[in-house]
């Protein structure tokens, strides 16, 4: 069998298949639809210093090959993640990633220090920087390149663990940012978050979100996702995870050879959450056949004209 | 929560853009499901409708499934063109279920439109288990209307044109029939404005029951959290992570009379 495994900082991974952080829960709720253990790594749902509520309903519409949604970071807050979801992931055979969002920096940091104070298995940390549907925080962090280096500055001081920093694609340079992570010390970028998206019913003349603009994904923005990607992977030295609209084996492999790492499932869990494990074990096919040894001698392949 | 292929036995139009689809899922018919519980549908294998279809569940017969839908968009209207022998991908059962009240109350079905589905299989399983009970359905036109009034079996029909049945919503019936009966009992499932009436004249007479909501959503299982509807108590926390919001998917779609705000 092809050697699947891949290094991001210090951390091996056993494949390059994780989920998206916001389209698998804590990775708790789906266990009767799918074996988690055969995931490279789940990222949870972001966590806040409080449990937030969310935006009004709705919350959620279909797009031409996509959907927006705009839960605004509903969560249960660190001191119940901590209680209830750290002792669950002692069970997991699969790595688990943490996700953080804040309004501040300091909210950020002191959600960051609660939870690496306890003894885990987690291997670390993903940085949302990119929510779009929150008023403050999210967002406003990830269209700086100087926000973006002070959190991530701080942040590396407090942990060992793994600092990857989630990215958005609605700025005019996404590497700009990217660049200020790596040098604040990020061991990795995720790119990429949502579009700043909107829908429209013609019949009621209303908005489809409560919140009037959502966040864009699926296959609809893989373009634009593969673009992030390769801008990344190509002025980057830090591994760079690649999200958007991925939904089998060929995206898999294009986003590889535009310089992914790894790949994060997102709106596709929704349809079928048991589409993690069919994509491992659609990869290993696709090594076999392809006589590939080892999956991240992929990595950035892509051959271009120019 | 299963996912299943199911096959395709039956699919033929019921009345003015309502259809009727029967899947054989052995699986899934199996595991017990009640009404109220619904099932997510993959109608298009492409990825251009990328999500599933959230489904009411119509009845259960052996292994065989059905659901009654309206088609008003792109995944629906696409569904009515599956031929029998097609196979299909579903999820379910999905969601909690209405529960039939004690001995001694007369249960009331209120259906609006397509919130029909769960309330008929209800209607089945009471008639089979000889329970009085009535049955009102309201619908915007005459057209809509695929079951018979029959005032032997309490059956009652509305339409908001008149052109069937009673003229105008399904309120003034329910009244009727609280005015005339004692300790009845409210299931209800159909669009928001009925359910706020429905919940508005259960609390003016001080009655209990059920209604059944929708909302959008990606999933149908908590993962997405997005079918969130207003809880009015604020005392249970929920799927939803906290006591403002509940979710459809999980925490209902079937909830007590008073929990939900509407509006």
């Amino acid at each position: 069998m092809a050697d699947l495994s891949v290094k991001i900082g210090s951390v091996d991974f056993k494949n390059p298949i994780f989920t998206a952080s916001g389209t698998f829960g804590y990775g708790t709720e789906v266990s009767d639809l799918t074996d988690i253990s055969a995931l490279g790594a789940i990222i949870t749902k972001s966590i806040t210093l409080h449990s937030r509520e969310g935006n009004p309903p709705p919350r959620i519409v279909e797009t031409t090959g996509g959907m927006i949604n705009s839960i605004g970071l509903a969560n249960i807050g660190v001191d119940q993640f901590i209680a209830e979801m750290l002792p669950a992931y002692k069970f997991f055979e699969t790595a688990v990633i943490v996700n953080i969002a804040g309004s501040t920096v300091e909210e950020y940091c002191q959600v960051l220090k609660i939870i690496d104070a306890v003894s885990s298995n987690i291997a670390g940390y993903e940085i949302n920087i990119s929510c779009p549907n929150v008023k403050e925080g999210g967002m406003a962090f990830g269209v700086s390149a100087d926000t973006t280096a002070r959190l991530t500055e701080r942040l590396r001081k407090l942990t060992e663990r793994l600092i990857i920093l989630k990215l958005s694609p609605n700025v005019t340079d996404i590497t700009v940012i990217g660049k200020a992570a790596q040098e604040a010390g990020a061991d990795a970028v995720s790119a990429i978050n949502t579009l700043v998206g909107m829908s429209i019913n013609h019949l009621s003349r209303e908005s489809n979100i409560f919140t009037t603009y959502g966040g864009l994904s699926g296959p609809a923005i893989k373009p634009i996702a593969l673009a992030c990607v390769h801008k990344l992977a190509s002025s980057l030295e830090i591994p760079v995870l690649g999200i958007g609209g991925i939904t089998a084996i060929p995206d898999v492999v294009e986003f590889t050879l535009a310089g992914a790492t790894a790949i994060q499932i997102g709106t596709a869990n929704f349809r079928d959450p048991d589409i993690g494990r069919k994509i491992v074990f659609d990869l290993v096919e696709y090594c076999k056949q392809d006589k590939i040894e080892s999956f991240d001698s992929l990595i950035g392949q892509v051959r271009v004209f120019q | 929560m299963i996912t299943e292929t199911g096959l395709i036995t039956s699919n033929r139009c019921i009345a003015r853009n309502l259809w009727r689809l029967e899947i054989e899922v052995p699986e899934i018919a199996y595991a017990q499901s009640q009404p109220g519980q619904f099932i997510e549908i993959l109608v298009d294998v492409t990825w251009e409708r990328p999500l599933r279809c959230p489904m009411s569940i119509a009845g259960i017969q052996d292994n065989r499934l059905s659901i009654i839908y309206k088609t008003i968009g792109i995944s629906t209207h696409s569904l009515a063109t599956k031929q029998s022998g097609e196979t299909i991908s579903i999820i379910g059962p999905l969601g909690n279920s209405f529960s039939i009240a004690g001995a001694g109350s007369i249960p009331v079905l209120v259906a609006g439109g397509v919130g029909l589905p769960p309330l008929l299989w209800l209607h089945q399983i009471l008639t089979k288990q000889n329970i009085t009970h009535y049955l009102v359905i309201g619908a915007q036109t005459g057209e809509e209307h695929f079951v018979k009034t029959d005032q032997h079996k309490n059956i009652y029909l509305t339409t908001d044109d008149g052109s069937l049945g009673r003229h105008g919503t399904v309120i003034p019936v329910v009244e009727s029939i609280i005015d005339k009966t004692n300790n009845i009992y409210i299931y209800a499932c159909g669009p928001e404005a009925m359910l706020a009436a429905v919940q508005d004249t259960a609390f003016e007479h001080n009655i209990g029951g059920q209604l059944s909501t929708e909302s959008y959503m990606a999933c149908g299982f908590g993962i997405c959290q997005g079918c969130v509807v207003k809880r009015r108590d604020f005392k249970q926390a929920d799927h939803s992570y906290n006591l403002r919001y509940a979710l459809v998917c999980q925490d209902g779609p079937v909830f007590n009379m008073g929990e939900l705000y509407f509006g």
